[in-house]
């Protein structure tokens, strides 16, 4: 793409202003996040650009008093290459996107001059009054670079400032100049020298080059030798220390994930357990209370629990790129991955749906290209996800019981296919609807350096907050009608039940009798109840479908059941057994859910249908939120009934192959 | 016998520590503009910092990273070669 940049001169505004706007610029790895955090503190707003999935940031700072706004735009690294971040920034200063801003600050990697001086002078000639802010100074100083920031101001014709952003060296020199930019009349006259508006970049570096001789002293040219980055990328990237290092970086990762998110976890899940307790304290029982404890608390119970893995995830991310490893990481992990047509950026997508599809599909967003994120985005729910955890557990128990070896392998099986299968559809993925193999791998190796705490901190909680006021909201509505769906029509106790209770009630009964028959008495009501509701009557209308696969309409109600969460799938199978709704797997439910028989009398569970529910849970799309998630992340509704069609379709093929195989081999 | 002065080879015939300057890449035209962006425009110098997957080039102080499949597409002339290449055509004017 070509920017033909605007010619008309910017109108001056003659203060500042509560509708005054700043846009940050820059090329991608030079601090501009850093900076904006820095400007604005905590109090941005993460939203997609209209129309587009690349996000924006806004927020406001104090200049002269006064409130204005500041977005920062997509990393750069110039107006010219087709990407959608290009598009989106040349948007933002042809006024076709949005208002044009009023003052544009570009970062500019005091490491890198020429290459981002290239993107200052494909700018300039957009006609907007600019001021740049050379950042990561203390960096080049260190390398032994002098720095001339006076003759780089004179021969740009705009201010020139010194930052370090992530100390907050500058910050206050770079409002200044904002603010004089501004207020102060006409803009400078730009360089008489400045390439015209449409030339090319072979022109534009000539032109920094020249700049640079006049402006910097040191290690400015190719020549320049860094002898602690060329052992560290050597490292790193070296085939065998660094997928070492790689593994030993991602075992940390995700020990320390899972550790410190299980306190929170536990935490959210009491509060709304207590929340719920204490609304029925006040509220008499009817369908109102079921509906604010079941159904509103246990909705928003069940989207805030994933908090605190998108948090902590987002937080450990921003770290690892801020450190300039990641890029080197992806190339360690493009060499596996190119082949399946995936790209190397894959790998925290991937590993993270390990955990949970969500964070998994929302941290895509490190992938640059649109059709690899796309690609991402569908296959990652085939990987093994902590939800399915109990399902593998109770599954794998009830096919190889008292054989814990088998159950193990079996387990770890499990993983395997869900892997196997993420990458082979991501190869028919490529081979179809997304022509085309993963871009080859070129990607800027950037500087090393200390990550910044803030920034962590500011990515998770924007990321948190994203999610809620987003998937979030659609989640809870989702809970909700799904409580509803198995909570309704409500089912008149059973004569059963009644006697039960009758004979708990029955003078000379002793409390410990009274509450034993009590308890029996609740889980048949439970167990009425759920047969009885809509969702039990749709797994009775729709057990035909899954007939082939050896279900009948109690294994039917539990997968339906599970497309609210999977785990949900032990609750159900434990509920229409007779047991408490807990989705923990334990010995008793396990040896009642074994013997659990079909209206014909014989086993539900038989080999031959465990080992097939078994493989549809591996495989299947059973998670409602993922697809509201993926539904966010790709733009369209279209992905998420694309990746529910195909997985549901590989998972019940699947399953009916493994169903009809053991059975043609004598294993029922 | 080494090649032909001014030749253009793939980059990866090139061995670590090795500078050279760009020639042409047989890239797609996005990978082409990306590289560009980074910095390697034509006749851009480089130089080769390592070899293998991926091969690593350092364009001014620019630090870029390239499959080993990319690199074999992007065509540069040595730059002890084009200095040989130079001195001949400086004695050829000489005499």
């Amino acid at each position: 793409m070509t920017a033909v940049p605007v010619s008309a001169p910017p109108a001056r505004r003659a203060a500042v202003g509560a509708g005054t706007r700043i846009a940050l610029l820059g090329n991608p790895n030079t601090g501009k996040t850093t900076l904006f955090n820095a400007l604005c503190s905590a109090r941005a707003k993460t939203s997609n650009f209209p129309g587009t999935t690349t996000e924006m940031r806004t927020g406001h700072c104090e200049l002269a008093g006064q409130r204005v706004q500041v977005i920062d735009l997509p990393g750069v690294y110039d107006l010219r290459h087709a990407s959608p971040e290009t598009r989106i920034t040349h948007g933002v200063f042809t006024g076709a996107r949005a208002e044009l801003p009023d003052v544009v600050v570009v970062i500019v990697d005091a490491c890198n001059l020429t290459r981002n001086l290239v993107l200052v002078g494909e700018l300039l000639s957009y006609g907007r009054p600019t001021v740049v802010a050379l950042n990561m100074v203390d960096l080049a100083r260190r390398r032994g670079l002098s720095l001339n920031v006076g003759a780089m101001s004179k021969r740009l014709g705009i201010p020139v400032v010194e930052t370090v952003a992530r100390t907050g060296e500058g910050l206050e020199a770079l409002r200044a100049a904002i603010t004089g930019a501004l207020t102060g009349g006409e803009p400078p006259a730009h360089p008489g020298d400045l390439p015209p508006a449409g030339a090319t970049t072979e022109t534009l570096t000539v032109w920094a080059d020249s700049i640079v001789a006049e402006s910097a002293s040191g290690p400015v040219a190719g020549g320049h030798v860094d002898s602690f980055t060329e052992r560290l990328d050597r490292a790193f990237t070296h085939p065998v220390l660094g997928v070492l290092s790689f593994a030993a970086v991602m075992a940390l990762l995700f020990w320390t994930l899972f550790t410190l998110a299980t306190l929170p976890m536990d935490l959210i899940e009491a509060t709304f357990a207590g929340l719920g307790s204490l609304v029925r304290g006040y509220v008499s029982p009817g369908p109102l209370r079921d509906l604010v404890t079941d159904g509103i608390v246990g909705g928003i119970a069940g989207s805030v629990v994933f908090l605190p893995q998108i948090c902590l995830l987002f937080f450990f991310i921003s770290l690892l790129e801020d450190t300039g490893y990641l890029a080197r990481a992806a190339f360690v992990m493009d060499r596996l991955l190119y082949r399946f047509g995936l790209p190397g950026h894959a790998f925290v997508p991937l590993l993270t749906s390990h955990a949970c599809a969500l964070p998994g599909i929302m941290s895509t967003r490190l992938i640059p290209d649109r059709r690899d994120r796309l690609a991402t985005i569908l296959v990652a729910p085939f990987m093994s996800c902590s939800a399915r955890l109990p399902v593998y557990v109770l599954l794998t128990s009830l096919i190889f019981a008292g054989r814990p070896a088998l159950a193990a392998l079996a387990f770890v099986g499990c993983y395997l296919l869900g892997a196997t299968a993420a990458m082979f559809s991501a190869v028919l993925f490529g081979r179809t609807i997304l022509k085309g193999r993963a871009r080859p791998m070129v990607l800027e190796l950037p500087t090393y350096k200390l990550p910044s705490f803030t920034n962590a901190l500011i990515t998770a909680k924007d990321q948190g907050l994203r999610f809620l006021s987003t998937a979030g909201t659609v989640i809870i509505a989702i809970c909700i009608v799904m409580w509803w769906l198995s909570a309704y029509p409500k089912v008149q106790p059973t004569p059963e039940v009644m006697t039960l209770r009758t004979q708990a009630a029955t003078a000379g009964v002793s409390p410990a009798s009274a509450q034993v028959l009590e308890a029996r008495a609740d889980r048949l009501q439970q167990r009425a109840e759920q047969q009885g509701s809509f969702s039990g009557q749709l797994g009775r209308i729709v057990e035909p479908v899954f007939r082939p696969l050896g279900f009948d309409s109690q294994l039917t109600v539990g997968v339906l059941t599970s497309f609210l969460a999977r785990e949900v799938f032990v609750s159900t199978m434990s509920v229409l057994v007779g047991g408490g709704g807990s989705s923990d797997v334990d010995e008793g439910v396990v040896a009642r859910i074994r013997t659990m028989t079909r209206s014909d009398g014989t086993l539900v569970f038989t080999p031959a249908t465990s080992a097939a529910a078994l493989v549809f849970f591996v495989l299947a799309m059973q998670c409602l939120p993922t697809l509201t998630v993926t539904r966010r992340e790709t733009g369209h509704i279209k992905y998420a009934f694309l990746q529910f069609g195909y997985m549901s379709t590989v998972a019940y093929v699947a399953a009916l192959l493994v169903h009809q195989g053991l059975l043609a081999v004598g294993v029922s | 016998m080494s090649p032909h002065p001014a030749v253009p080879v793939p980059l990866t015939t090139l061995k670590a520590g090795a500078s050279a300057r760009l020639h042409e890449t047989r890239l797609d035209e996005q990978t082409r503009s990306l590289l560009r962006s980074l910095g390697l425009t034509d006749a851009a110098s480089l130089r080769v910092c390592k070899c293998g997957e991926p091969y690593i080039i350092q364009v001014r102080t620019t630090r870029i990273g390239v499959s080993s499949d990319v690199a074999s597409r992007i065509f540069v002339v040595s730059d002890v070669e084009v200095r040989s290449d130079d001195s001949r055509a400086g004695q050829r004017a000489a005499s």
